[in-house]
């Protein structure tokens, strides 16, 4: 394990999709059980993916000993209501987490409805829509709470799911996930990359501003933001500005 | 050579051989031979050209059995003939072709008007399959993917149980590919539901070998060859072939003037003729080609139209119907008019480049002179050096009756778990009981059991590890290692995702003017951005914008490509065909180097090979020049089937470009060219960039310093397979492959509870799914795509026999020495841009490389402002 400090406590945990800040393990987009809905759109994915995800974010907490979990939002991929079987990853994630000393905390995104029962019966603590630690702010990212920023100096944020496409000088297009890293208004900002493998979003070099997903980044794009590509379980590479990486 | 056979007549009943003998002269060749075998229950492979009578070799003895229950009055309501052929319009041929002989019958005989023909397609409404359902039509004429469905129609199905004969027109075109490994399993659940055996006919065009085919027709029983009787007339109709070349000599003639004169060629040709049918290799090509026809005023403009797929239907079909007439006086065609639709009387076949096979050409050829008797007359155009060169060789081989042999995949296990649905859909199953059927295929005659279990898990949810809850599409019971269907859904996501042609979004591709130029896929266009220029329809384009499905581009002649097409529409050409052009060229050097005069060879050639005086010139001319380019280097051995001449070739740029001169086709040349730009890739640390021809293939390592011999000596019969596989993950090919096997394996639906799977299909990521994929133990979809991209797009087991012959010494490499000027042979090649890339695969050092890839092209954009 290798870290990446961005700024001053603020670590990428390489190879993992997370960030640590003393023992606190900040992880966004698990979207768990996203391969039963693409199973009922006819779409079979033939591994399930529970696994894989609990696994690269109790890897990195176990290591880093933390004793906070947060969760950026869209834990459970729900699409309508989910039946008992379908918590069965989520409640895997939150006992494994337990198991290793470490207590989940659930930032509410846009995709978590149901699960908030679930995660009162388990006395799981949700922060809707927004968590403050002193000068942390933590976010989904589905909507703007730019006027909720307060004295904040960090802002965490998850829902873009972003990724960086690079061509190599034979003209053809690697895609990789990405943190990404910028100042907007005195303030720094987050991004998460999903830790759902099957969860990619646009290549946020090669879409106009307009098209990113999260209302607060449209006001402002990301031109002047840093990305960390990662490929997870390998590496973390930080790259020029996104303006440089441009087609 | 017409004549009636007493032996026959004898056995028809009174009503058909008055008829027969009241419309016919006598029995044609193929006629002769299969009716016969037909009455006497004997399954038929009947290869024969186009106008032999081959519709009613097959149909009369079923007609005449067929007329005698008529006549009997033991005609029941069920099926007992099934026509199955590759073309919804030969389905509509077959069936206007039979009603005309059986109307003729019932005005004979009242009895007989009861015999009824029905079509089955994807086109026929509920309502035409409800009334088939009360009335079944006694001969069913269907396609491959009809006949599947059928299989699982519970009502219908039980009316085919005493089918007795099946029939599969175009079996060349279908057994080639996996719509045919697709209907061969179809074939063997047919018999198994059948009450009694099954008489199976086969009509193919001219391929080869015969026996291959016949057992893909026939299939097997214990895995003992069932009985099948080969007719073959193949060779019954004369035929004239000659290759022309419309100038003298092809490298230095500017192409604007080999245009020119290949339209006047065209001109004479459509002139002296009745009707002509030209045929080019590519869509884009087809519509050059009227284009400037037209432009000729040749003949009036009704007269001359294209005939491609890309066309909508209706114009198709004005097309096909004013040829029938003899209304038109020339049509040009990419692939479309190869097949056996009836479309009247043509003069004249003229093929514009090379056919790229021999059976090809001959079955372009033989849609002219549509009688037994009348010639058929093709004239082979060769346009470019390596046309040429394959021309002569058709034209020699085909005259000479030597064809190159035809591929029959094998194993495919995403077509094999489509019909594991079906069949639990149909039963419950004892997995060996579905291992016996499925091994009577011609097609899973070798399938092992482990494999088939494997297919079985994966359909019945067995790879989802450590899942709780199992998605399965069928249920498997391992205790009694039985499967059944799982739901209710099974039959509804079996007969809508039936098939094997994969259903890809096509994008249409304008230039700024609103022309069309042709299509492009969507990964392609995914790949694609502002400023790269890349090659569609044989020309080059830079791409501009894209929205929606439309992309605008403009021209960039002359540009060198930026982005390879990994999707060609190029059909490869066939390794027999290759060794036979290494072959004489290794003659031709032989005859020069010997002293030969030039002329002699010329007239040699004109009165051996079938060859214009102008063909022969540009032959040898282009054979001398690399000839001469050798003797500079002094080296007397020359690329032909023996010599692999591998040239060491540093460009301008020091890029490092090895050239193996290797006549095997581009199937061959893929795999071995990809395995060792793998052997580079290990050596060098560094992408290496891959070029592919029928005649030769090239790898490129930028600032190369290696040792041809050490790459050579990289690659073995044994290791090559290892390599290739390491050097085909995560391309593009492979996750275009891979959509394409689990949309067959049904794991990608493409219609889901009664609407089209699309937005979901188009956001999962292919090699996300690879990925996931290589965590399971040989999991069926990803095995599949593998065996695909080895076995079927390319001819990795050719490979390996050649690897063998070199080390055994039936061939050997001839290494030139480092050279700033690359030979004659490599410059079409060379010209033709990139074919793909091997990778680095360790992602880590990858985004180094990229990283260090981005600095320093910021670092020049600063220094250029």
């Amino acid at each position: 394990m290798k870290i990446i400090e961005i700024y001053k406590g603020i670590k990428i945990v390489v190879p993992y999709p997370c960030i640590c800040i003393d023992d606190i393990l900040i992880v966004s987009d698990t979207h768990l059980g996203l391969e039963e809905q693409r199973e009922r759109l006819g779409i079979s994915i033939p591994v399930s993916l529970t696994d894989t995800i609990i696994k690269q974010i109790i890897e990195p907490a176990n290591l880093l000993k933390c004793k906070r979990v947060i969760l950026l939002g869209d834990v459970k991929h729900e699409f309508g209501r989910p039946n008992e079987e379908e918590w069965f990853s989520v409640k895997k994630l939150i006992n494994s987490l337990r198991e290793i000393g470490a207590e989940p905390e659930v930032v509410r995104g846009n995709h978590d409805n149901y699960i908030i029962s679930i995660l009162k019966s388990m006395s799981v603590k949700l922060h809707d829509p927004y968590l403050s630690i002193d000068e942390l702010f933590f976010v989904h990212g589905h909507i703007d709470l730019e006027d909720k920023f307060g004295n904040a100096k960090y802002i965490f944020m998850g829902h873009e799911h972003p990724a960086v496409s690079i061509k190599d000088d034979l003209n053809i297009k690697h895609r990789f996930k990405s943190f990404l890293v910028g100042e907007i208004r005195g303030r720094i900002i987050i991004i998460l990359p999903a830790v759902s493998p099957l969860a990619y979003g646009n290549p946020v070099n090669e879409i106009d501003k307009s098209e990113l997903l999260s209302p607060f980044l449209r006001k402002y794009g990301v031109d002047e933001f840093t990305p960390y590509l990662i490929e997870v379980g390998e590496t973390v590479k930080e790259f020029p500005k996104i303006k440089y990486l441009q087609a | 050579m017409l004549e009636y056979e007493e032996a026959i007549l004898e056995r028809l009943d009174p009503v058909v051989k008055e008829w027969f003998v009241s419309r016919f002269n006598g029995f044609t060749p193929p006629q002769k031979s299969s009716i016969i075998n037909i009455l006497n229950c004997n399954s038929v492979l009947v290869a024969s050209p186009t106008g032999s009578g081959k519709t009613l070799s097959a149909f009369l003895a079923i007609i005449n059995n067929l007329v005698r229950f008529a006549r009997d009055n033991t005609l029941e309501d069920k099926v007992y003939c099934i026509y199955i052929s590759p073309l919804r319009s030969l389905n509509n041929d077959i069936a206007k072709n039979l009603k005309v002989p059986l109307e003729e019958l019932g005005r004979m005989h009242d009895a007989i008007k009861k015999i009824r023909i029905g079509i089955r397609t994807g086109d026929t409404t509920q309502q035409e399959r409800a009334k088939m359902l009360r009335k079944p039509p006694h001969i069913l004429i269907t396609t491959p993917e009809s006949i599947a469905i059928i299989l699982c129609a519970p009502k219908f199905r039980e009316l085919l149980r005493d089918v007795r004969w099946i029939i599969v027109d175009e079996i060349h075109e279908l057994c080639s590919s996996k719509r045919g490994v697709h209907l061969s399993l179809s074939l063997e659940r047919l018999e198994n539901l059948a009450n009694n055996k099954i008489v199976r006919i086969g009509l193919s065009a001219t391929i080869h070998p015969l026996d291959e085919v016949a057992k893909y027709l026939v299939g097997y029983d214990n895995n003992k060859e069932r009985s099948c009787y080969i007719v073959d007339t193949r060779f019954v109709k004369p035929m004239m072939l000659k290759t022309i070349s419309p100038v003298s000599d092809l490298i230095h003639t500017s192409s604007e003037r080999v245009n020119k004169r290949l339209y006047k060629l065209l001109k004479n040709i459509i002139e002296n003729n009745t009707t002509t049918l030209i045929f080019t290799n590519t869509r884009s090509g087809t519509e050059r080609v009227v284009y400037h026809l037209s432009k000729m005023n040749i003949v009036d403009a009704d007269q001359l139209a294209a005939h491609h797929s890309s066309l909508s239907r209706d114009n198709r079909l004005d097309v096909e119907n004013r040829l029938k007439e003899g209304k038109m006086r020339a049509v040009v065609t990419s692939t479309s008019l190869e097949l056996g639709i009836d479309i009247g009387s043509i003069d004249v076949v003229a093929q514009i480049g090379s056919p790229k096979s021999i059976a090809r050409c001959l079955q372009r050829v033989g849609r002219s002179g549509h009688s037994i008797d009348r010639e058929s007359r093709g004239y082979l155009i060769a346009l470019e050096r390596d046309d040429l060169v394959e021309d002569v060789v058709i034209c020699m081989n085909a005259m000479k009756g030597r064809i190159d042999k035809i591929y029959i995949p094998k194993n495919a296990l995403d077509v094999l778990a489509q019909h594991i649905v079906g069949m639990a859909v149909e039963q419950r199953w004892k997995v060996s009981e579905a291992y016996s059927l499925i091994k009577r295929s011609y097609c899973y005659k070798d399938l092992s059991i482990d494999e088939l279990r494997r297919v079985i898990k994966y359909l019945s949810g067995g790879y989802g590890l450590n899942e709780h809850k199992v998605y399965g599409k069928i249920w498997y019971d391992e205790a009694n290692d039985e499967f059944g269907k799982r739901g209710y859904m099974a039959r509804v996501i079996y007969a809508t995702n039936i098939g094997t042609i994969p259903d890809e979004v096509s994008i249409k591709v304008y230039t700024a003017n609103n022309k069309w130029v042709g299509n492009i896929e969507e990964e392609f266009l995914e790949r694609l951005s502002k400023g790269d220029i890349f090659v569609l329809g044989g020309k080059t384009y830079q791409f501009v914008s894209a929205k929606g499905f439309k992309a605008v581009v403009k021209d960039a002649e002359g540009k060198k490509p930026t982005i390879p097409n990994w999707f060609s529409e190029m059909l490869p050409l066939s390794f027999d065909l290759g060794e036979a052009i290494g072959k004489i060229r290794g003659d031709i050097f032989k005859m020069l180097n010997d002293g030969y005069k030039e002329n002699d060879i010329i007239s040699l050639l004109v009165t051996e090979a079938y060859l214009d005086t102008n063909a022969a010139k540009a032959l040898i001319s282009y054979i001398k020049t690399e000839a001469d380019f050798l003797k500079m280097l002094n080296v007397d051995a020359f690329p032909d089937n023996y010599n692999i001449v591998v040239e060491n070739y540093i460009d301008e740029e020091k890029k490092q470009n090895i050239i193996f001169h290797a006549v095997f086709g581009r199937r061959v040349n893929d795999a071995l060219a990809r395995a060792y730009a793998e052997v580079a890739k290990r050596i060098s640390k560094r992408n290496v960039i891959i070029n592919v021809s029928d005649h030769a293939f090239m790898i490129t390592i930028t600032d190369g310093k290696l040792e041809p011999l050490e790459i050579i000596n990289g690659v073995n019969q044994y290791n090559i397979r290892e390599l290739l596989l390491s050097a085909i993950r995560y391309t593009e090919m492979v996750k275009r492959r891979f959509r394409h096997c689990a949309s067959r394996s049904l794991m990608i639906l493409r219609n889901y509870k009664g609407h089209e799977v699309t937005v979901a299909r188009q956001q999962t990521n292919a090699e996300i799914l690879i990925k996931l994929c290589e965590q399971l133990d040989r999991f069926p979809v990803l095995e599949e795509t593998y065996r695909e991209v080895m076995e079927d797009l390319m001819d990795i087991n050719t490979a390996i026999s050649i690897l063998k012959d070199i080390e055994e010494k039936r061939r050997r490499f001839v290494i030139l020495q480092k050279f700033d000027l690359p030979s004659p042979f490599s410059h079409d090649l060379i010209v033709a841009g990139y074919s793909d890339i091997v990778l680095m695969h360790d992602k880590k050092e990858l985004l180094e490389v990229l990283h260090e890839m981005v600095i320093s092209r910021i670092k020049n954009r600063d220094e250029d402002n």
